[in-house]
């Protein structure tokens, strides 16, 4: 019954159900391999008096009592795990931090644009992890201490910005530049983590990491459309860190 | 796999909404291609229809903005080579690393817009006085 894909829904929504007062309606995106070819939608009634304050939540009661085949990543329910990255209502959020009281009574909920969906809301972020592992995000020193080297307070808040990231990809799906070639591009939010790394004052390999860099595809596809900045769950910055990169590639 | 398994790529275009940064980042691109064709087609006239000595009433048909058609297409031009000389140089800036935060993009998209209107007033300024 709930695995028909069904282009006209000969259901009325808005009869008023006397016990519970359906005041929210998301739209899903849904797509099962194993089913059909073609994707669809699946629109789901949700009233807000008796579900969790985040659209999280309503995710998972719609899963517990109405369709249990939607399928979906979540972990930790507090946007510090960076699994339930989708996109609502046309930008790329965290499903975990984002209020179900809004105004709009209709949800529309896609996974991550311009990546294959695994199933459902589920994209393949493989990709997106070896682009991660390129830039080698360990700390490279080939200096040896013989008693601590600490870093001076100065130098740690440089860090700050850069470190936070959840590595949820909500920015690199929001970059045009990365939806046209994420196979070359590393996108923004790897880019961030890559600037973590050369700004760090514990680790010297900054020349061969910017040499790694300092590539037509892998950096400079960045044509500061800051669409990762807007969208960014935590607040970080990618597009300035992207802008400092190459500030740090031209002038060294 | 993805191939192996027919996966669709999620809608991207379509469906991600527009906002303040890719507007105008789309609208600096848009009206550089505008120009550039513009610039092409004025030097390809001067080249190719305007060389005859015969040539004048061509010349006056398509350069005077009394007529009404040439009056909105320089007036359009006007708007559109304003918007990218200023957002151009906002991308001048941003490539030197100052003004990349989110509230400043805004501030400074209001600005552009409203440095656009006042230009406009300037350049047109007889019919107001």
């Amino acid at each position: 019954m709930f695995l028909q894909n069904r282009s006209q829904l000969n259901v009325n929504l808005f009869t008023t159900n006397s016990y519970l007062n359906h005041d929210k309606f998301l739209r899903i995106y849904r797509w099962n391999p194993s089913l059909t070819n073609q994707p669809w939608f699946a629109i789901y009634p949700i009233a807000t008096e008796n579900c969790g304050p985040m659209i999280l939540d309503a995710l998972i009661q719609i899963k517990e009592l109405q369709d249990s085949t939607l399928t979906f990543r979540r972990s930790c329910r507090e946007g510090i795990c960076g699994s339930c990255s989708m996109n609502i209502n046309g930008t790329n959020t965290l499903a975990c931090l984002n209020l179900l009281n809004r105004l709009e009574k209709f949800i529309t909920i896609y996974p991550l644009p311009h990546m294959h969906v695994i199933k459902d809301l589920v994209s393949d972020l493989s990709n997106f992890y070896s682009q991660y592992k390129s830039i080698k995000p360990w700390l490279k020193s080939n200096v040896s201490f013989s008693e601590e080297n600490l870093q001076s307070k100065a130098s740690r808040l440089e860090l700050d910005g850069a470190y936070e990231c959840i590595l949820c990809a909500c920015c690199s799906s929001s970059c045009p530049s990365y939806w046209w070639n994420h196979d070359k591009y590393l996108g923004p939010a790897i880019l961030l983590q890559a600037y973590r790394w050369i700004v760090d004052t514990r680790d010297n390999n900054t020349d061969k990491r910017l040499i790694f860099l300092n590539n037509k595809m892998r950096l400079f596809r960045c044509h500061t459309i800051m669409n990762c900045s807007r969208t960014c769950p935590k607040g970080l910055n990618p597009g300035k860190a992207i802008s400092l990169i190459k500030h740090k590639i031209l002038s060294s | 796999m993805n191939k192996f398994f027919n996966r669709p790529i999620a809608p991207h275009l379509t469906i991600y909404s527009l906002q303040q940064s890719s507007l105008f980042s789309i609208w600096h691109r848009i009206s550089a291609l505008i120009l550039i064709i513009y610039i092409i087609i004025y030097f390809i006239t001067q080249k190719f229809f305007f060389w005859t000595l015969s040539s004048q009433t061509l010349h006056v048909f398509f350069y005077s903005i009394t007529l009404l058609p040439n009056y909105l297409f320089n007036f359009f031009i006007l708007i559109i080579s304003f918007y990218h000389m200023l957002n151009g140089l906002r991308h001048i800036l941003w490539d030197l690393g100052f003004f990349l935060s989110n509230e400043t993009i805004q501030n400074a998209n209001t600005i552009i817009l409203f440095t656009i209107l006042v230009l406009q007033i300037v350049c047109y300024k007889k019919y107001f006085i």
